[in-house]
């Protein structure tokens, strides 16, 4: 999965590299226009083309009944049962094509999220980190080597209950710095970001956690041997603007690629 | 393996991820099923509110149309009625198959009820008799005498049903000319249907394919146009015919010819379009096709950026052909296509291209998006006037199998129509004219005469039970309908018209030219088309049409010389008498059995505006093809060899249609115009005094002084003969 996971960042962080210092609309307007096209693309040759126009059509044929029985109410309560059933065989239709376009669409947005989901610490910022060990691993046998730029706020917290550290650090120079955990020997590395770029970040590692793993494909997931569980930082929410309205990535990204989608759909001939 | 396992996982996971994650959002699979899901709720959500608007304001619309209509079906004697017109049935063979027990459920619903004669129109053509069928009066109140009407002025022929022009105001910009306006569509077909008088009263009606409704007027109901709706040309029908062949004979009548270059494998051309109605220079618009050889009887026809598989003699799905005008205009048709031959010819017919049901370049349904709704519901379907397309296969582009094809492609489109009209109708009137038995015994009926000419080097044997097959189709329909009607329902099947053979044309302009009636210009022994050559100013009486004769009025006719009162009566009479009775110089057969004098058979404001003559002809006989275009030449008699071997444009009394009902008909002669005053009283509704037609549910309808009708009696099925007419 690593590798896998290692792969498609790097395509990815090639694929952002242009816009690395740009505002984060533009990469998330161009990569939601290619991805719009490219997913369209995919639609039409894994879909029912004619299925599909077929089951739209249904669903207006039904709609223009309600219009022109409007005033006979037992046609208008046929009519809205004929509009649900071939509403549900549209949405059949698009049945597969979404299996189809499942892989890529996750790791599509799973990329973005990497990217869009939190943004790096700021200089001055602080955050929490936390590890969850081992039931063998004692706590107080833990450490941490901070680099430069990188201070302590306060002493370490040990919950033994849960088998969670956690630690409070502040970030005073930029960089993409790599924290070591250390134990009996055995070092695990996290990174942290404190830069003002676009850059892939991961919120969490882990070891035996492929939902974890999957998530956050820009680090290697932890070893099945490593004392530690899960790693955890805490990076502040992104804020994404567009035309001045505060929105979630998310919703963005779906109305670009629709927008984009929609715009070259009949150019391009595809039914959706 | 644990790879391969973690894949899977992972493919799960990602599933999971998408559909069951706190974040509904990520359920979205990419734009295609987005806009799927999307569009898919904006619909449930629109819908559920159009219906909850329409089912909010229902009380309000039953109170208003308490108050409107608050007679409707007070008195009517039945909440529904379903007339099923089948074109062109004609008695003595229905009456054979009957008796034979291949028609059951006709024998069935006679059982029931009736079975009859039904007197036809004068003359006895389609468009005719659906007018009267539609409106109860005759000819002389509908105004529809013929296919085509002359023009006064010019003694050119003009489409008698409808009218379609462009907007008078037009801005002039460069080489366009954009009209200001809406185009012209005019119904010419006079008095009032039957179900614009129901939907007065508050009846609803489904009125599917019923000749002459082109463009539908508005009223109370669901229509869909029929006989005469144009096709994108402005025809009543042109087919294309692209073929490498440089040698062909171009077609004649009907069609047009397209030779076109092949290149190894590859085959180009144009496919016509309308005339370019927003451009000064109006060019027929072009769209560009490539055909791709694949194989000896397969293709690949590129149109635009659709690609369709030809297959040798097998019929496309109906093909979008869009038009561009300029401006982003677009004029959209449809059309099939049958792959005829890849070698050594590359030959491709295309049906004419009918008006887009989905995108009516005109008006043909009402309301207008009531075409919409069946495209949506059925998929495309034909929507020309005269849909099966009779030229190409009188033509020889089609053969028989391919015409017969055709016929029942669209006929099983109009099946589907009907049926799903039937089933909305839960109340009120549902309607629908079935084509397929007329055409297709228009195009086979040289099958049952084995002496007819055109049989003459065409295949008959394998054809001969086409005709007969065809009526237990119908019969088919007939059960299928009656499986759907109840008790209460009345339920009418009809033909508005017989079948004859047509064995031998007259050009009765010729007789008139040779009889001194009819003058050409000096020097002109054969005509062009529509009498170009005729002196008019020396011409005194002239046929035009299928069967009318029409007096050189002076006052009336821009040239005309008869005097209008005793020299027009006079001359009237002369040929009513020299020309009834008229014998085939050829056969020594009588040709035509009667003239009828149009003032003693009509009785409605228009009749003045009709011929002054009914031509009716004898079993056999017709007006000749070139008689029928208005070519003068000196032949009188000729054979008919064309695949056109049947027709009912003669003598009224010779040709009457069928009449079976669920009711017993109690009228001695029920004729078709009676069938409109019939309704309307099954719906409790008064017929206007102005209709010619009764009540054929009422005794005592019809009588021997009753000009539209034949001396025959409503008849048992036991009761029946065979009408000992010679076909």
């Amino acid at each position: 999965m690593d590798i896998i996971n290692a792969v498609l960042t790097a395509f990815f962080n090639l694929i952002f590299m242009p816009f690395k210092h740009l505002d984060p609309v533009w990469p998330m307007l161009a990569i939601s226009f290619v991805t719009g096209i490219l997913m369209l693309f995919v639609f039409k040759a894994t879909s029912d083309q004619k299925g599909i126009k077929r089951a739209k059509n249904l669903v207006k044929g039904h709609f223009l009944a309600i219009r022109l029985y409007k005033d006979d109410i037992s046609l208008m309560f046929d009519t809205m049962k004929n509009i649900l059933l071939s509403n549900l065989l549209y949405m059949k239709q698009s049945l597969r094509p979404m299996l189809f376009l499942l892989i890529p669409m996750g790791i599509v947005l799973i990329q973005i999220g990497a990217r869009y989901e939190h943004r790096p610490l700021r200089i001055g910022e602080s955050t929490v980190l936390s590890l969850k060990l081992n039931d063998d691993v004692q706590l107080d046998q833990v450490r941490l080597d901070l680099p430069e730029g990188l201070s302590l706020e306060i002493p370490p917290v040990r919950v033994d209950a849960k088998k969670e550290i956690s630690w409070r650090i502040k970030a005073n120079v930029s960089g993409v710095f790599t924290l070591a955990f250390k134990y009996h020997g055995q070092v695990v590395d996290k990174q942290l970001a404190v830069i003002d770029e676009l850059v892939p970040l991961s919120a969490e590692i882990a070891g035996n956690n492929l939902g974890v793993t999957v998530m956050n494909p820009n680090e290697h997931s932890l070893t099945e041997a490593s004392f530690v569980s899960l790693v955890s930082v805490v990076y502040p929410a992104r804020e994404f603007e567009f035309l001045g309205m505060e929105t979630h990535w998310l919703v963005a990204f779906f109305v670009f690629s629709m927008v984009a989608a929609f715009s070259f759909k009949g150019v391009l001939g595809v039914e959706v | 393996m644990r790879r391969k396992s973690e894949v899977l996982v992972v493919i799960f996971c990602l599933g999971l991820f998408m559909f069951v994650d706190a974040q509904p959002a990520w359920a979205y699979i990419g734009p295609g099923a987005g806009f799927a899901f999307l569009t898919s709720f904006l619909m449930l959500f629109a819908s559920f509110f159009m219906a909850f608007f329409t089912l909010f304001t229902w009380p309000v619309r039953v109170f208003i149309r308490f108050f409107k209509r608050r007679n409707a079906y007070a008195n009517a004697k039945t909440d529904r009625v379903v007339i099923l017109g089948l074109d062109g049935l004609e008695p003595t063979i229905t009456e054979r198959l009957l008796q034979e027990g291949k028609l059951p459920n006709l024998k069935k619903l006679q059982e029931q009820g009736s079975y009859s004669h039904l007197q036809t129109t004068y003359p006895a053509i389609s468009p005719v008799a659906w007018s009267a069928f539609s409106t109860g009066v005759d000819a002389g109140g509908h105004k529809i005498f013929d296919f085509l009407s002359r023009h006064k002025q010019t003694y050119m022929p003009e489409l008698s049903s409808s009218k379609v022009g462009m907007p008078k105001r037009k801005l002039s910009l460069g080489k366009y000319e954009i009209p200001l306006g809406k185009p012209i569509v005019r119904l010419l077909r006079r008095s009032k249907s039957f179900w614009k008088i129901l939907g007065e009263n508050g009846i609803f009606s489904h009125v599917l394919r019923v000749p002459i409704t082109f463009p539908p007027e508005k009223f109370n109901g669901a229509l869909l146009s029929a006989m005469c709706t144009p096709d994108l040309w402005g025809t009543q029908g042109t087919f294309s015919f692209f073929t490498t062949d440089e040698s062909v004979d171009p077609v004649k009548e009907g069609g047009d010819t397209q030779v076109v270059k092949r290149e190894g494998d590859r085959v180009e051309g144009f496919i016509k379009g309308p005339e370019n109605s927003i451009s000064k220079q109006k060019e027929q618009l072009m769209l560009p096709f490539v055909a791709q050889i694949l194989s000896d009887g397969e293709a690949e026809l590129i149109i635009g950026k659709e690609k369709i598989h030809l297959k040798k003699n097998t019929y496309t799905e109906w093909i979008e052909l869009k038009f561009k005008a300029g401006f982003g205009i677009k004029v959209q048709g449809i059309a099939r296509f049958y792959l005829l031959d890849t070698s050594p010819h590359f030959r491709l017919y295309m049906t004419p291209i009918n008006i887009d049901p989905e995108k009516p370049a005109l008006p043909i349904s009402f309301p207008y998006f009531y075409s919409v709704y069946l495209a949506k519901l059925f998929g495309k379907f034909a929507t020309l006037g005269l849909a099966e397309d009779t030229w190409s296969l009188n033509e020889g582009i089609l053969n028989e199998d391919a015409f017969l094809e055709q016929a029942y492609l669209i006929h099983e489109e109009r099946e589907k129509q009907f049926f799903h009209a039937l089933d909305k109708t839960k109340k009120g009137l549902c309607t629908v004219v079935i084509d397929a038995p007329d055409r297709i015994q228009h195009m086979f009926f040289r099958t049952l005469d084995a002496d007819h000419p055109a049989n003459k080097g065409k295949e008959t044997e394998k054809y001969k039970n086409v005709i007969e097959e065809m009526y237990i189709k119908m019969d088919g329909l007939v059960g299928r309908t009656m499986e759907k009607v109840g008790k209460d329902d009345v339920f009418i099947v009809l033909s508005d018209h017989g079948f004859k053979s047509f064995r031998r044309g007259i050009n009765l302009n010729v007789w008139l030219k040779e009889n001194g009636y009819l003058t050409l210009k000096e020097g002109v022994t054969k005509t062009g088309e529509f009498f170009q050559g005729v002196d008019w100013c020396k011409t005194r009486a002239y046929a035009f049409g299928l069967a009318g004769v029409y007096l050189n009025v002076k006052g009336r006719e821009k040239d005309g010389i008869v005097e209008p009162g005793e020299e027009y009566g006079k001359l009237k009479a002369e040929l009513i008498k020299k020309l009834s009775g008229l014998k085939d110089t050829g056969t020594g057969e009588i040709a035509i059995t009667e003239m009828y004098d149009s003032r003693k058979i009509y009785s409605g404001p228009y009749t003045n505006d009709g011929p002054d003559l009914i031509s009716g002809y004898n079993i056999g006989y017709r007006i000749s093809w070139n008689g029928a275009t208005g070519v003068i030449d000196d032949v009188i008699f000729d054979d008919n060899v064309k695949a056109w071997s049947g027709d009912h444009c003669i003598d009224p009394k010779l040709v009457p249609g069928v009449i079976f009902t669920n009711r017993k008909i109690t009228a001695a002669r029920p004729a078709l115009m009676d069938l409109a005053p019939t309704v309307l009283d099954l719906f409790g509704v008064k017929a206007p005094g102005y209709m010619n037609g009764q009540n054929i549910f009422q005794p005592g309808v019809g009588g021997d002084g009753d000009s539209r009708v034949v001396p025959n009696e409503v008849k048992e099925i036991e009761k029946t003969e065979v009408v000992a007419i010679d076909e």
